[in-house]
């Protein structure tokens, strides 16, 4: 920047410098030119002096005003030159001096031509007088032919003289001429004529010489040497200074253009710079609204993208089990199938219906198509949907299938629709495409979910958890030997609500582990005294969560005699990969005489897996099974193998949902140890 | 260049067959506002120190542009030391005054006024004295454009005026300019002034006024002190009695004659410098037809002095 500003400046400097430079070279050019022609002038005038000169003293007579004219030209272009500005300059000092030494000589030159102009008319008024007039005037007088004829002699010499120029040829006249007088002072009256003749004769003898030098002088041009030294010497030094002028000239033209060059060079650069600015900046930009991976447009952009469409529709898709072959796989072979899956969405919609694909997180994508019917989303979806279900991937050598669930949404907000469109298939089997809308009823469990959730948080602060009892009937001993605590929560209207309105929810939020720990902490309280033992629900996943584990122990620590008769009944509900880590708890537990039943067992889906792996002393045969007994036989049957494996692996066994005596009496008879259900008793806040 | 020189000899002799010049029929050179300003100027008396002299006190502009008296009387009934020479067709001559010390119109003006013999003025009172004048200022304002009168200008107006006081038409310029035929006795004058060498000194478009020539020529006259010849500007020997060769034009009403007023007629004029300066003795017959040719040369008033 300051480069280019400083660059700038020596070109506009140099500009003014050439501006001021080109004044000053134009105004020495003028004055020089000005000196010139007043120099040439001084040079001609004295030229046509010479001439007028010349011509004067040829010519018997002659107009003498161009003489008096040009001699005039001769001092005002003296007096001009030593006035002009040029030579009143410093440098021109020589000149100055010359000239007013010029101007002395032309003083005496002056002086000169008026002697000579004066000699001139009088020298040949002199000769037309001996030659014409004085001759006429002798013939009228009676002379003797000797002296007339050497008047004519005298006269003749003359004449050639002044033809000549010759001052030589008046030589031998002397003798002839003192001859005349003394002829002319012998007569007794002298003649006039005589008189008048000798007297011119005389002025000659007299005149002539000084006339002839003058004119020699004259013609010798005495001033040619002066002026032709003032123009040498004025020439010299003004070809020095328009050397200088030229040079400096030359140098600011270098400074001009360097300068032009650089500032040139400056732009380039700037714009160099500007140009990787700009990259960098278009860079930057797509980075915040490209996702690096796959090179779709992010979330970020998607909700940029979404203020142009006029009528989209979002088609939201999810990897099915992406977390799996993340897992799995590891996480480069999902990179290169979510990469894949990109190319895939790329190579299928072909921007016919001004479409636009994102990745708008792990494993979702999301389509949005401008003004499409719901019909031909749907088409698209499910092209890609097959697509993608098709595609063999391969990674390492590997072929890795993957399937794709898909919403379709055109309802505002249309991700969130989607979303929830979508999480709704992935827990309906076979289902892979929906399309969002309000008559799910999505929006309401949602709304549902948040509600219990409330009500959970405000239980929990203001303790409003609450155990109810169930007993469990002891079939061969016919009494009561054990209770089940149920949870329940009491609202803050006194209201009882039953597990089936809040535990589903519970179960996805931190919550859970919360109201197992409070049901274990008053269930003990509740049984410390009483002689019964007692179970309470812990879901497996509880087992793995280390911190609840641990206030568990701290509570079994503090209150060992009532440990010893408490059982945990086991809830299946996920898969459990760690199992290890499960039996390790439960050692744990065991140590403190704590009991293991696996609850609603026949209901679940890998029951005889854990059979194996687990270390338990119950089995909870599943209400729905128990219900059915004396009318399914498939379910009496199912009931008996059950009983007949727990039997010899010594296991006690609890039958759920015993609703009448038929029931009880057909356990009692396949050897169930213990009953439970409304015929016995139902739950209730305190014990029978 | 040599030919070239005898080539221009040649041309020259064929076009300039008469050594005198007419004088022009109009003059184009002229400011006439300034002019008409500076005649003014010229006889107002109140430009010289007492108020007694004007330019018009020697240079007579009904008298030729010249004095009658012998010499020039300035303030205070100075006396000058010269015959005041016309002011007509000054502008023609080489120099200004009989002895050529001024070159210009303006240098002589210039003399004139601060002569202490003449009218004495100093720049400043000169001034003052045209800036006291509503009319003058009037005038210099209208002309010079200048609301304060400077000197300079003054000068300038009256030298503005004296370049148009040029006398045209004379009969010998009409002879020159082919309009008509000279009489028999002017004509033989005319030939007589050529021939007898007259024409050597008086000659060019004032017939006379561009060289100098001694007074004397061919009979020395003895040099009178204070005599304003050459030599009191060279102190040269030589230039004793050699004075500026006067204009021949409107001769016949510029007597008395020569510097020193020697002759009182045209008449004697012509014999004093027959006898002085050509060394011949002319004849009665020779001297009418001089005088014939020499009346020729009176011109018309200028047109200025007609100017209203």
């Amino acid at each position: 920047m300051r480069n280019t500003f400083v660059a700038g400046f020596i070109g506009a400097l140099s500009v003014v410098l050439l501006a001021l430079f080109y004044t000053h070279q134009t105004k020495f050019s003028s004055n020089y030119k000005e000196v010139l022609s007043i120099l040439h002038t001084l040079n001609s005038v004295e030229q046509k002096l010479n001439y007028n000169i010349l011509q004067n003293s040829i010519y018997l007579y002659t107009n003498q005003d161009n003489i008096a004219q040009n001699r005039a030209i001769l001092s005002q272009s003296i007096k001009a030159i030593k006035a002009h500005a040029l030579i009143q300059d410093k440098n021109y000092d020589k000149v100055y001096k010359k000239t007013l030494k010029l101007e002395i000589e032309t003083e005496k030159y002056f002086s000169q031509l008026d002697n000579f102009l004066s000699l001139n008319a009088s020298i040949k008024n002199s000769f037309i007088y001996i030659n014409t007039h004085a001759y006429n005037a002798l013939l009228k007088e009676e002379h003797n032919p000797k002296y007339i004829r050497m008047a004519q002699y005298i006269s003749k010499a003359f004449i050639t003289a002044a033809h000549t120029l010759d001052t030589d040829l008046l030589l031998n006249t002397e003798k002839k001429i003192q001859a005349l007088n003394n002829y002319n002072q012998s007569l007794s009256k002298p003649s006039r004529p005589i008189e008048l003749f000798l007297l011119h004769v005389r002025f000659i003898l007299k005149n002539f010489p000084p006339y002839i030098e003058t004119l020699n002088h004259l013609l010798s041009d005495p001033l040619l040497q002066n002026t032709t030294d003032i123009q040498n010497t004025f020439s010299a030094i003004a070809i020095r200074d328009m050397q200088a002028l030229n040079y400096f000239a030359v140098f600011l033209m270098v400074l001009f253009v360097f300068s032009i060059a650089y500032i040139l060079v400056l732009l380039l650069r700037i714009h160099k710079e500007n140009k990787e600015l700009e990259a960098a900046q278009t860079n930057l930009q797509s980075s915040l609204v490209t996702d690096r991976l796959t090179g779709l447009k992010n979330r970020f952009s998607f909700e940029n993208e979404l203020q142009k469409f006029h009528k989209p529709t979002l088609v939201l898709l999810n990897l099915d089990n992406f977390k799996h072959i993340n897992d799995f796989y590891g996480v480069s072979a999902g990179d290169y199938i979510l990469c894949q899956c990109a190319k895939i969405l790329k190579s299928i919609t072909l921007k016919q219906f001004d479409e636009q694909i994102f990745r708008l997180g792990g494993d979702d994508f999301g389509i949005i198509f401008e003004d499409v019917s719901q019909e031909a989303t749907f088409q698209n979806a499910q092209m890609i949907i097959r697509a993608i279900d098709t595609y063999d991937f391969i990674v390492n050598d590997i072929r890795i299938n993957i399937t794709i669930s898909a919403a379709i949404s055109n309802e505002v907000p249309l991700i969130e629709n989607a979303d929830m469109a979508l999480k709704h298939i992935k827990t309906l089997a076979n289902k892979k495409l929906i399309v969002y809308s309000n008559k799910l009823n999505l929006r309401r469990k949602i709304l549902h979910n948040i509600e219990v959730t409330n009500i959970l948080k405000e239980a929990i602060k203001h303790n409003r958890i609450t155990p109810y009892f169930q007993p469990i009937f002891h079939l061969k001993h016919k009494k009561i030997e054990k209770y089940e605590a149920l949870v329940r929560i009491k609202n803050a209207a006194g209201d009882i609500l039953q597990p089936y309105e809040f535990l589903p929810v519970a179960a996805k939020t931190p919550y859970y582990a919360e109201i197992t720990r409070i049901m274990i902490q008053k269930s003990m309280d509740y049984f410390q005294n009483l002689p019964y033992r007692f179970s309470v629900n812990i879901a497996m996943q509880d087992l793995l969560n280390t911190e609840l584990m641990s206030v568990i122990k701290e509570t079994l620590e503090a209150n060992k005699e009532t440990a010893k008769r408490l059982d945990f009944e086991l809830l299946e509900s996920e898969h459990i990969e760690d199992m290890e880590l499960v039996n390790s708890f439960i050692r744990e537990i065991k140590s403190f005489g704590c009991r293991i039943s696996i609850d609603d067992f026949g209901s679940g889906y890998s029951n005889f897996s854990y059979l194996s792996q687990l270390d338990f002393d119950t089995l909870k045969i599943d209400g729905s099974l128990i219900k059915e007994i004396n009318s399914d036989k498939k379910s009496y049957q199912i009931v008996k193998i059950i009983v007949e494996f727990a039997t010899i692996n010594k296991l006690e066994i609890v039958a759920e949902f015993v609703e009448d005596a038929a029931i009880s009496e057909c356990l009692e008879i396949l050897g169930v140890t213990y009953a439970q259900g409304y015929y016995y008793g139902k739950p209730l806040p305190e014990t029978l | 260049m040599k030919s070239f020189l005898f080539l221009s000899i040649f041309l020259t002799s064929l076009y300039s067959i008469e050594p005198i010049q007419p004088l022009p029929l109009i003059l184009d050179d002229i400011n006439l506002n300034k002019a008409k300003l500076g005649r003014v100027l010229f006889s107002d008396p109140l430009l010289s120190k007492d108020g007694t002299v004007s330019c018009n006190s020697c240079h007579d502009l009904s008298l030729g542009g010249a004095d009658s008296r012998d010499v020039s009387l300035g303030v205070e009934n100075k006396k000058g030391n010269v015959q005041s020479p016309t002011v007509f067709n000054a502008r023609y001559n080489f120099k200004q005054f009989w002895n050529g010390r001024a070159d210009t119109l303006k240098e002589q003006a210039d003399g004139s006024l601060h002569n202490p013999a003449k009218m004495a003025m100093d720049k400043n009172a000169i001034e003052k004295y045209l800036n006291s004048s509503d009319f003058y200022k009037k005038q210099f304002k209208k002309v010079y454009a200048t609301s304060s009168i400077l000197y300079k200008n003054a000068i300038d107006a009256i030298v503005e005026f004296e370049k148009a006081l040029v006398t045209p038409n004379s009969r010998f310029d009409q002879f020159l300019y082919k309009k008509i035929a000279l009489s028999d006795n002017e004509h033989k004058g005319y030939v007589l002034f050529k021939t007898l060498g007259c024409i050597f000194c008086h000659n060019g478009i004032n017939v006379g006024g561009n060289s100098f020539q001694k007074f004397g020529l061919m009979k020395d006259m003895p040099h009178i002190m204070n005599t304003p010849d050459r030599y009191a500007i060279t102190k040269n020997v030589r230039d004793k009695n050699i004075f500026k060769v006067p204009t021949l034009r409107n001769i016949e009403y510029t007597a008395p004659y020569f510097h020193d007023a020697s002759s009182k007629t045209l008449y004697e004029a012509v014999k004093d410098m027959s006898h002085l300066n050509l060394g011949i003795a002319l004849e009665e017959a020779e001297i009418q037809e001089l005088l014939a040719f020499l009346k020729s040369l009176s011109g018309d008033q200028p047109t200025i002095l007609k100017e209203k």
